[in-house]
C-alpha cells in the first residue's frame, strides 16, 4: 500500500514538473523551431517563390448596400466612385467575417493580406514620400493601390423574411435570407480561380451565419486554389502581354521591319517559341498595340531562380533591340501582367 | 506451383519498388543554385565604362545646352478658368510653371512686353475613374502653348504636351495634373524657335516700333512706350539702339507724368507714419523728378517729416541713453542689496542659533548655581531675567562689532568662531 502511494505521490511531482517545464517554452519565439538547411536543400516550389499576395476585397454590391459605392456624371459619361475607407467603418460585420476567412486561410499557412492595413499602409507610405521628397509621376500614383494577384472579392446582402414580417412580427426578430459570394480571381488574367457561395441561408445573425457557412465550404474552395497553382506549375503561369506603341514613335506595329516582314509577324513568331507548349491568344492586333492573352510562361530558371513577367518581357525587349534596332521600354507589373513600351529606332 | 506463385509475387514486388524508386528520381526537382551574374569587365573597363556613361548623360539631354541670350521679353498670359476643373489656383500655378519654362530658355523678361505673349489653351481630353482599391480619378488635358504677336495676331511657335493629373477625386487629379506638366525639349525647341522669329521681326520693323513708341509718347502713355522701348532685345541691333536711346526721355516723361501721383502717395504715407520711418516715403520722394513743380511741395513735406523723424529719434536714443545707465545701476544696486540680504540673513541665523545654545548653557550653569543659594520660583525668574539680558548684550556686542569694524557678517561670525571677540 505504501509502496502505491509512494508511487502516486512521485507520478504527481513528474506531472507538475512536466507542467512547469511547458510554461517556460510557451512563449511565441521559444515554441518556434525551423531547420532552414533542410529548407534550402529542399527542392524550389515556383508558387512559393513568388507567392501570390490574396487579399479580401468587398465587391461593388456591397459597397453599394452601404451606399459606398455612387455615379458621377461628367461630360456625359458615369463615373463609379468607390468609397473604400467609408465602407470599412460603415460596415462593422466586414471585419468580422473577413477575419473569418483569414483564419481559415491562416490554418492552411496561407496568411492573406489584410485589405484595411494595405489601406493605411498606402496612405503612411503617402505622406512619408512627401517628407523623403520622392518623386511621383502620374503612374506611380496610378500603380500605388492594393495590389492582391488573387482577389476575394467578398459580396453579400440580407433581407428580412417577408413571411415573418405578414405575421406581425413587429419585432423584427425574424429570421433573415443571407446571400453570400466569395470569388477568387485572378488580378492579371480575370479569371474565376474559386468560388464559394450561400443562397438563402436562415439566421438571425448575418455575420454569424455567413461565418457558418464559410467554415463550411472552404475546404472546397481552397482545394479549388490548389488546383489552380498546381496548374501554374504544370502548364506555366498564365500572363498577358500587351506591346504598345508611344506617343510619336516613329515605327508601326505593322510596318516592316529590317527582316522583311512586320514587326508584329516577328512578336507573334517570338511568343509561339517562347511560350509553354506554345500557349497564347492573340485578341487585339492593330498598328499601335498587339494584345494577348493565355500566354503561359515558364517559371523558374534551370539555377532555381524565378522566372518571371518581368525577366520574360527584358528578353523579348533584348531580342526587339539586337535583331530589330526597336527601342522599348519594359513596363512589366506583378505576377503576370507583360508591357512593353515601343519607342522606335532611335 | 506455390514456388512460382512466390517467385512472380517477388518479381512484381521488385519491380514495383525498382519503378516507384525511378519515378521519385523522375519526380526530383529543381534545386535552388543561383549563379552570380558574370561580367566580361575588368574593374579599369567598368570605371571607363561609367565615366563614358556619365559623360553622356551630362552631354546627352541637358536643358542648358539649349540656353542662350536672346535677350528676348514675354508677357504671360494667364489660361482661362474653366469652372471646377482649371480653378484660378491652377491657371496661377499654370503661369509659374510657364514662368520656370521661359526663364530655362534664357527669356529675360517676364510681363513687360506688350508685343510679344506666351500663353496656352487647356482642353480636357479625357477623365476616367480606375477600378482599384483605393480607387483613382484620372484627368487627361492636352495643352497647346503659344507665342505670338498680341499687335499683329501672328503665331511665331506652338507646341503641344498631353498631361494626365491622377488623385483620390477628380477635383485632386486636376490639382496633381500641374505638378506633371515638364519643360520638355519640345517647348524648349519652340521657345526658341520664338524668340529668333522675334529678333527677325525686330530686325525687319525698325520703323514700325518707332512708330509704336512715337506714337505711345506722344499720347502721353509714357508707360507702353517704355514697355515697348524695354522689350526691344539687344541682338535686333538697330531697333535696340533707338530703344536704349530714347529711354531716358521716356523715363524722364513718365517721372513727370506720375509726379502728381507720387506726391499724393508720399502725402498719405506721410500721414500715416507720423514721426515713424517709413522707407517708401524716401522712395515717392526720389521718383518725383526735381524739375517737376509738385517737387517744391514734396520736398518741404520732406524737409518737415525727416526733421520730425530726426527729433523723434534723437530724443528716444537720448531717453534710451539715461534709461539704459538707470537701468544699469539700479540692477548693480539691487543685485548687490539682494546678495548682501541673503548674505546677513544666513549669518545672523547662524549667529542667533550659536549664541542661544551658549546662553543656554550659561543659564542652566547659572540656576543650577542659584538653586544651590536661593531655591524656589523668584530664582528661576531672576534666572530668565539675567539669561535675557545677556543675549541682548551679547547681540549689542556683535552690532557694536559690524559697526565699529565695517566687517560683514560673515567675517564676525568668522571671528567669532576662532574666539576673537572673547
Amino acid at each position: 500500500m505504501k509502496t502505491i502511494k509512494f508511487f502516486s505521490v512521485a507520478i504527481v511531482a513528474i506531472a507538475l514538473a512536466s507542467c512547469g517545464g511547458n510554461k517556460q517554452s510557451n512563449g511565441l519565439t521559444e515554441g518556434a523551431s525551423g531547420d532552414m538547411e533542410a529548407y534550402e536543400q529542399s527542392d524550389v516550389n515556383a508558387v512559393e517563390q513568388a507567392r501570390p499576395t490574396i487579399m479580401v476585397i468587398p465587391g461593388d454590391q456591397t459597397l453599394q448596400n452601404f451606399k459606398c459605392l455612387t455615379t458621377q456624371k461628367a461630360n456625359g459619361r458615369d463615373y463609379i466612385l468607390r468609397d473604400y475607407k467609408n465602407y470599412l467603418l460603415k460596415d462593422d460585420r466586414a471585419k468580422r467575417i473577413i477575419s473569418t476567412i483569414q483564419n481559415e486561410f491562416n490554418a492552411q499557412n496561407y496568411p492573406l493580406s489584410d485589405f484595411e492595413q494595405t489601406l493605411k499602409q498606402l496612405d503612411t507610405q503617402e505622406a512619408l514620400d512627401m517628407a523623403d521628397g520622392f518623386e511621383k509621376d502620374a503612374k506611380t500614383m496610378l500603380l500605388t493601390v492594393a495590389q492582391p494577384d488573387i482577389i476575394l472579392e467578398l459580396t453579400y446582402d440580407t433581407s428580412r423574411d417577408k413571411m415573418s414580417m405578414t405575421s406581425h412580427n413587429y419585432t423584427h426578430k425574424g429570421e433573415k435570407n443571407i446571400s453570400f459570394t466569395l470569388n477568387a480571381l485572378d488580378a492579371y488574367t480575370n479569371k474565376v480561380v474559386a468560388t464559394m457561395t450561400a443562397s438563402n441561408i436562415k439566421g438571425e445573425s448575418t455575420t454569424e451565419a455567413i461565418q457558418a457557412s464559410i467554415k463550411e465550404s472552404m475546404p472546397k474552395f481552397q482545394e479549388d486554389i490548389t488546383k489552380y497553382f498546381s496548374d501554374i506549375l504544370t502548364r506555366g503561369r498564365d500572363i498577358t502581354v500587351r506591346i504598345a506603341v508611344e506617343k510619336g514613335c516613329n515605327v508601326n506595329l505593322s510596318d516592316e521591319s529590317i527582316e522583311g516582314d512586320t514587326y508584329a509577324d516577328w512578336i507573334n513568331d517570338y511568343i509561339k517559341t517562347h511560350t509553354v507548349k506554345g500557349a497564347y491568344k492573340l485578341q487585339r492586333n492593330t498598328d499601335k498595340e498587339l494584345y494577348f492573352v493565355n500566354c503561359r510562361i515558364k517559371l523558374i530558371n534551370e539555377d532555381g531562380t524565378q522566372y518571371g513577367v518581368y525577366d520574360w518581357t527584358r528578353d523579348l525587349q533584348k531580342n526587339l533591340r539586337k535583331n530589330l534596332g526597336l527601342q522599348c521600354t519594359n513596363k512589366a507589373q506583378g505576377l503576370g501582367e507583360v508591357l512593353i513600351s515601343v519607342k522606335g529606332i532611335k | 506451383m506455390k514456388r512460382i506463385y512466390n517467385i512472380i509475387r517477388i518479381t512484381l514486388m521488385a519491380v514495383a519498388i525498382m519503378s516507384c524508386g525511378g519515378q521519385q528520381q523522375q519526380k526530383q526537382g529543381t534545386k535552388f543554385a543561383p549563379k552570380e551574374r558574370e561580367s566580361s569587365m575588368s574593374d579599369s573597363e567598368r570605371q571607363a565604362a561609367i565615366a563614358q556613361k556619365r559623360a553622356e548623360l551630362l552631354g546627352g539631354l541637358n536643358l542648358d545646352t539649349l540656353l542662350y541670350s536672346h535677350g528676348v521679353k514675354f508677357s504671360i498670359v494667364q489660361p482661362k478658368v474653366q469652372g471646377e476643373d482649371i480653378t484660378q489656383d491652377i491657371a496661377d500655378r499654370l503661369v509659374m510653371k510657364m514662368l520656370q519654362m521661359a526663364c530655362q530658355n534664357g527669356i529675360s523678361g517676364i510681363g513687360t512686353n506688350p508685343s510679344f505673349v506666351f500663353g496656352t489653351e487647356i482642353a480636357q481630353t479625357g477623365r476616367a475613374a480606375t477600378g482599384t482599391a483605393p480607387q483613382k480619378m484620372t484627368v487627361q488635358y492636352q495643352l497647346t502653348y503659344k507665342v505670338m504677336n498680341a499687335v499683329t495676331g501672328d503665331v511665331y511657335a506652338t507646341a503641344t504636351q498631353d498631361v494626365m493629373g491622377v488623385g483620390s477625386s477628380f477635383v485632386e487629379a486636376n490639382q496633381n495634373f500641374v505638378k506633371e506638366i515638364k519643360n520638355t525639349p519640345e517647348i524648349q525647341k519652340m521657345l526658341q524657335t520664338a524668340s529668333e522669329r522675334i529678333i527677325d521681326w525686330y530686325n525687319k520693323n525698325v520703323q514700325t516700333v518707332k512708330n509704336q513708341i512715337e506714337t505711345a509718347a506722344g499720347k502721353g502713355d509714357y508707360d507702353l512706350a517704355l514697355a515697348l522701348a524695354s522689350s526691344v532685345p539687344e541682338q535686333a541691333t538697330a531697333a535696340f539702339q533707338y530703344a536704349s536711346s530714347k529711354m531716358d526721355e521716356l523715363t524722364k516723361g513718365l517721372m513727370h507724368k506720375k509726379a502728381a501721383d507720387m506726391l499724393g502717395e508720399m502725402t498719405a504715407a506721410i500721414a500715416s507714419a507720423g514721426d515713424d520711418f517709413d522707407a517708401s516715403i524716401d522712395a515717392y520722394f526720389n521718383l518725383i523728378p526735381t524739375d517737376a513743380p509738385e517737387h517744391a511741395k514734396a520736398q518741404e513735406l520732406y524737409k518737415t517729416y525727416t526733421q520730425k523723424c530726426k527729433e523723434r529719434r534723437d530724443a528716444l536714443e537720448a531717453k534710451a541713453e539715461r534709461d539704459e545707465q538707470a537701468a544699469r545701476e539700479f540692477e548693480k544696486f539691487k543685485m548687490m542689496m539682494d546678495h548682501e540680504t541673503e548674505l546677513a540673513q544666513i549669518e545672523a541665523d547662524k549667529i542667533k542659533s550659536k549664541y542661544a545654545s551658549l546662553a543656554s548653557a550659561k543659564a542652566a550653569e547659572a540656576k543650577a548655581k542659584a538653586s544651590q543659594k536661593r531655591g524656589g520660583l523668584f530664582g528661576s525668574i531672576g534666572d530668565a531675567i539675567s539669561g535675557t539680558f545677556d543675549r541682548v548684550f551679547k547681540v549689542a556686542d556683535v552690532a557694536g562689532a559690524l559697526a565699529t569694524d565695517k566687517l560683514g557678517l560673515g567675517q564676525y561670525v568668522e571671528k567669532a568662531e576662532f574666539g576673537d571677540f572673547e
